[in-house]
């Protein structure tokens, strides 16, 4: 399911959940309105404030820089940083 | 992260990187750009004092010293990611400039972060206005004067940033007010620039400089 889209879960009988989330770069826009809207109305429409995605996010633009401005991934994908 | 992906997956590290030459690449790598520049505003600690529960009220000195000084729940180490992560996009966007023509990169990513700025603070108006609580604490003033105090006043991001804002405080309806940058950016197509050597970063330093002169001492 995409970033930002309205969503609810509901089951059957009592049950536990095991889920995930992940950034894809394709749907980076979406994934930034969602975070404002999670900031602006929180609790009235998300169980969660989703924390360790914004450093997720940051490292990501860490990335994008190291790869494009520093020349740090070549484009067959080795790595040319040390760490 | 770049060992990680490196490691892992060693053909698919570029894979991930958007395709600056794509309208939708683009737009993707400046928006994550603006969320570089709005890391502090968007997270939620940013709005709460140390400690600080969902629903307890501040005393008059702690409330002075979160207000006054900035002082809130983020980390002094999740701070400093912020101010590396801004100095970091604010060189990604200089490095589109210097790289590629067929595009005014600065004034378009200083339309775009206006335009994130005002959309946030219009939408957040209309929160407080229909009793929809957010982030806890976080207030539209909260948020107008953490939106105020990115750059450097006389910046000229932050002169953006306070235009797109002001635009919507004399707008009687901000009902089309959208975070959508679709709209501003044409589908040109770019090429790259005949450049004389490497791309120069030392000026990062620079960057750094002027981020932790604002940032910094805001906070202690």
């Amino acid at each position: 399911m995409r970033p930002n889209t309205p969503h609810a879960v509901l089951t059957i009988e009592d049950s536990v959940f095991k889920g995930g989330h992940y950034n894809a770069s394709s749907t980076i826009k979406d994934t930034f309105y969602g975070l404002i809207h999670g900031l602006v109305a929180g609790r009235y429409i998300s169980n969660t404030d989703h924390g360790p995605s914004r450093f997720v996010l940051r490292q990501m633009l860490a990335f994008y820089h190291a790869a494009l401005v520093l020349g740090e991934v070549e484009r067959d994908g080795r790595s040319l940083s040390p760490t | 992260m770049i060992s990680m992906l490196s490691n892992y997956y060693p053909e698919k590290a570029w894979a991930h990187v958007p395709d600056v030459l794509t309208v939708d690449g683009r737009i993707g790598l400046i928006t994550l750009c603006s969320f570089g520049v709005l890391c502090n505003v968007l997270d939620f600690d940013t709005y709460r004092f140390p400690g600080q529960r969902r629903d307890e009220k501040l005393s008059p000195k702690k409330r002075e010293k979160l207000v006054a000084h900035d002082y809130n729940a983020m980390t002094p180490r999740d701070r400093l990611h912020c101010m590396r992560t801004r100095a970091l996009a604010l060189d990604l966007v200089c490095w589109l400039d210097w790289k590629y023509e067929g595009l005014d990169w600065s004034e378009l990513f200083g339309c775009t972060v206006g335009q994130h700025c005002a959309a946030l603070y219009a939408y957040k108006a209309k929160a407080e206005a229909q009793d929809i609580e957010g982030a806890p604490h976080c207030t539209l003033k909260a948020i107008a004067t953490q939106l105020a105090g990115i750059f450097y006043v006389e910046s000229s991001l932050q002169r953006d940033i306070n235009r797109a804002i002001q635009d919507v405080l004399d707008e009687v309806d901000t009902e089309d007010k959208s975070l959508s940058v679709d709209n501003i950016w044409d589908s040109v197509t770019l090429s790259e620039k005949d450049q004389d050597g490497e791309y120069d970063s030392s000026y990062l330093m620079d960057i750094y400089m002027i981020i932790t002169d604002t940032r910094v001492t805001r906070s202690c």
